[in-house]
């Protein structure tokens, strides 16, 4: 018998760091609860620990990370360490906020998979997730 | 080691995994189910419930800091509603929760409502009883904020307490039927705020001049707040003394059979709307019979009954 139920995609939204500016984590949450996604949104000044903790307990398909504090080139790859340690390494990755092209690029070598800078549409990220969590 | 052995010896990764299977009714759910039941029926379900925006949440954090503290092993299931319109969700109840977070001895699940309208998820009864085959001592429900008549905690928890803040009306409201009927207690929020002795007296005064089914317990009103830590060991010891209380009296079996019965209702419903709507889309002969109700040929509540047989007859359902 065909499964009747379309399994939502759950996205984690997390803002790592001391960076109180969550206007945009919020914008994105809503535009990709609006396209049918369930996003668990977990609010400011988390750890890259708690992060990770959060996505396995969740059993999210992706992480979107919103930073605009300039500490990228730390949590994101600590953030990125631990999820492939405890068992996460299959979560789509995305960062989105105040990130120069050159560490763009870096963080993309090391697993991320799209960054996302100010003025991306809603639509762009909404496409870009549903489009990778077909491939993987 | 299968998933429900796994599951059995506290593997948190193995839980998370089989949660999104048993909401996802993803293939092999129902064996998951089945093999977990002998592991369950030890943990104490509590629900909490209430209207948004009465602390639920902030409440729900600091009563897992109580127990965790004795030494339980606490489950938090966060249900949050489900847009009609798009299907997705905001799940925020874990914004309360971050001090729980990295506590090896709580675990949280976030979930949307996903059709379900009782104020729970139509699978939160089959996530329960994986977290009790987890051998959670505690198992704390979040309803969605519920209005008036959002009741289906009753049929997944042992115990139900529901959370009120002060100046939500007067006390004609508290006579209303749905949500004051259902609380073994009664919990005033942010009882540091205005109007907050008024409220208790509302309720107080609901609960003497109201019936309830067993005599060994009367709900209890308790005043909490839960920002400023307050209440919270009085909220402990109300919750334990009615689980002791009904189990000396028929009451928590009459309960523990109420949700056996609430399950397997849902078990045979989700079964049957789910060969309903295969046959209605799927099987040539149904499609048939709707093109002659439509056609004026039959009358719809023949059809229906035509198909309604077929739906439940094993040698006639063709669609595994």
């Amino acid at each position: 018998m065909g499964n009747q139920r379309i399994r939502p995609i759950r996205v984690l939204i997390a803002k790592p760091g001391l960076d109180g500016h969550d206007r945009g984590a919020k914008v994105v949450a809503r535009g990709l609860r609006d396209a049918g996604m369930e996003v668990i949104y977990t609010g400011l000044r988390q750890t890259p620990d708690q992060i990770v903790t959060v996505a396995i307990e969740e059993d999210v398909d992706t992480v979107g990370i919103s930073i605009l504090s300039g500490a990228h080139m730390t949590l994101v790859p600590e953030i990125l360490r631990l999820l492939k340690e405890r068992g996460g390494e299959n979560i789509l990755v995305y960062v989105g906020g105040i990130i120069p092209d050159s560490d763009a690029e870096i963080l993309k070598k090391m697993g991320v998979i799209e960054v996302f800078g100010p003025g991306t549409s809603l639509d762009v990220i909404r496409d870009a997730i549903i489009k990778h969590l077909k491939r993987s | 080691m299968d998933i429900v052995k796994k599951i059995f010896y506290r593997d948190r990764y193995a839980l998370s995994k089989a949660i999104s299977i048993i909401e996802n009714r993803e293939d092999g759910y129902l064996d998951i189910l089945k093999d977990i039941y002998k592991n369950t029926g030890k943990s104490h379900v509590i629900g909490i419930t209430g209207p948004p925006g009465v602390g639920k949440s902030t409440l729900i954090a600091e009563l897992a800091q109580e127990f965790v503290s004795q030494g339980k092993y606490v489950g938090i299931i966060a249900i949050d509603p489900t847009s009609p319109f798009s299907g997705g969700a905001i799940l925020g109840d874990r914004i309360r929760m971050n001090d729980l977070e990295l506590n090896k001895n709580v675990f949280i699940r976030s979930m949307a409502t996903r059709g379900g309208i009782g104020g729970i998820a139509t699978t939160t009864r089959n996530i329960i009883r994986l977290m009790e085959g987890f051998q959670m001592d505690v198992i704390i429900v979040e309803t969605v904020g519920t209005g008036q008549a959002d009741v289906d905690i009753i049929n997944v928890a042992e115990t139900v307490a529901v959370v009120l803040s002060p100046n939500l009306g007067d006390d004609i409201q508290t006579l209303k039927a749905g949500m004051l009927e259902i609380g073994d207690i009664f919990i005033i929020n942010k009882i540091d705020i205005e109007g907050a002795d008024e409220a208790i007296a509302y309720l107080e005064n609901m609960i003497s001049i109201a019936k309830y089914p067993y005599k060994e317990w009367m709900p209890v009103v308790i005043g909490t707040s839960a920002l400023k830590k307050m209440g919270i060991k009085e909220l402990v010891d109300a919750i334990y003394q009615h689980k002791k209380n009904l189990s000396a009296s028929k009451g928590i079996p009459k309960r523990n059979e109420r949700v056996l019965q609430y399950e397997m209702e849902g078990i045979i419903y989700d079964e049957f709307m789910n060969r309903m709507r295969y046959m209605m889309e799927h099987d040539p002969e149904t499609k048939e019979l709707m093109t002659e109700v439509y056609n004026k040929n039959i009358d719809p509540y023949t059809a229906s009954q035509k198909i309604l047989e077929k739906v439940i007859d094993k040698n006639k359902f063709n669609g595994k």
